[in-house]
């Protein structure tokens, strides 16, 4: 069960549209690394896995992903809003725009659309921690990657909180690991 | 854990802005504390910031639902509104909103 609650986990003020920034931002809401893919990744894993404590974290960073998702799409929307049809061509945009106008539909930057084989749900937790793990490394490199082709700050500043959490994430699904899943028994609630 | 030991507390005169500043500050330190929680059930100093931060945000949301407007559904019971202001405030993507 969820709740809403009206407001961004961090706030997104972006009073410069840039659809060229927008097309390379929207890998994250989308895109194999992107915010789609982790938060249904964890929200899909924790069913399966012997151990409360790790469903627990499974659960609330699932759902840190979702407030993370609503403020990529944040930042693509107000990137895109008020454009001039000469904007839209100039900045390569018009290939999303005939498809989508200026709806936020998840997709990677070079316009492959959300795919759930981009993560696994495998049944074994020390697999799926592994692969969270990896994971928050990738969408971390992918932030990194953001802020090496974005220099505004209005737009960085997001973007840096967002690449922060992968961290603190990466940390821990490492702690859920070591604490809970290096127990002896593990092999025998696995088979 | 050290960035949350120095945390002041919170005065109640505030405007709508650095009200929901504050909010968002809190409500992240108890995210963040959550998730450390997660990994450390036994951590009872922890718990204690985490109690303490939530008091302190409860009273903020309090204030800024009553005065402003919901942040979420269950705070339109707060306020004497005279229409459905959950469905009518900007939506919190919306450039104004932040």
């Amino acid at each position: 069960m969820w709740e809403y609650e009206k407001r961004l986990q961090f706030p997104v003020k972006i009073t410069k549209p840039n659809a060229k920034i927008a097309q390379v931002i929207i890998s994250q809401y989308g895109g194999p690394d992107g915010e789609m893919g982790a938060s249904m990744r964890y929200l899909s894993q924790r069913y399966a896995t012997p151990y409360r404590e790790v469903a627990g974290v499974l659960t609330d960073i699932g759902t840190e992903e979702l407030a993370h998702l609503e403020m990529v799409a944040a930042i693509v929307y107000q990137l895109t809003k008020d454009l001039s049809m000469d904007e839209i061509e100039a900045s390569g945009f018009d290939k999303y725009y005939v498809d989508h106008t200026l709806g936020i539909w998840p997709q990677a930057a070079g316009g492959v659309p959300f795919n759930a084989c981009e993560f696994q749900s495998k049944g074994d937790i020390i697999t799926d921690l592994f692969e969270d793990m990896a994971a928050e490394q990738k969408a971390r490199t992918t932030y990194d990657n953001i802020l090496r082709l974005v220099k505004e700050p209005e737009v960085c500043e997001p973007i840096k909180f967002l690449r922060e959490r992968e961290i603190v994430h990466f940390q821990r699904f490492g702690e859920a690991n070591r604490e809970h899943c290096s127990k002896s028994e593990h092999t025998k609630y696995n088979h | 854990m050290n960035q949350y030991r120095n945390m002041a507390g919170y005065d109640r005169r505030n405007n709508r802005d650095e009200l929901i500043q504050k909010i968002g500050m809190l409500d992240f330190a108890l995210v963040d504390l959550n998730l450390y929680l997660d990994t450390h059930p036994d951590d009872q100093e922890v718990m204690e910031y985490f109690t303490h931060f939530k008091k302190n945000l409860d009273m903020l949301q309090k204030e800024y639902t009553t005065k402003y407007g919901p942040l979420k559904v269950e705070d339109m019971a707060n306020g004497a509104w005279d229409s459905w202001k959950w469905a009518t405030e900007p939506m919190p993507w919306e450039v104004c909103a932040n």
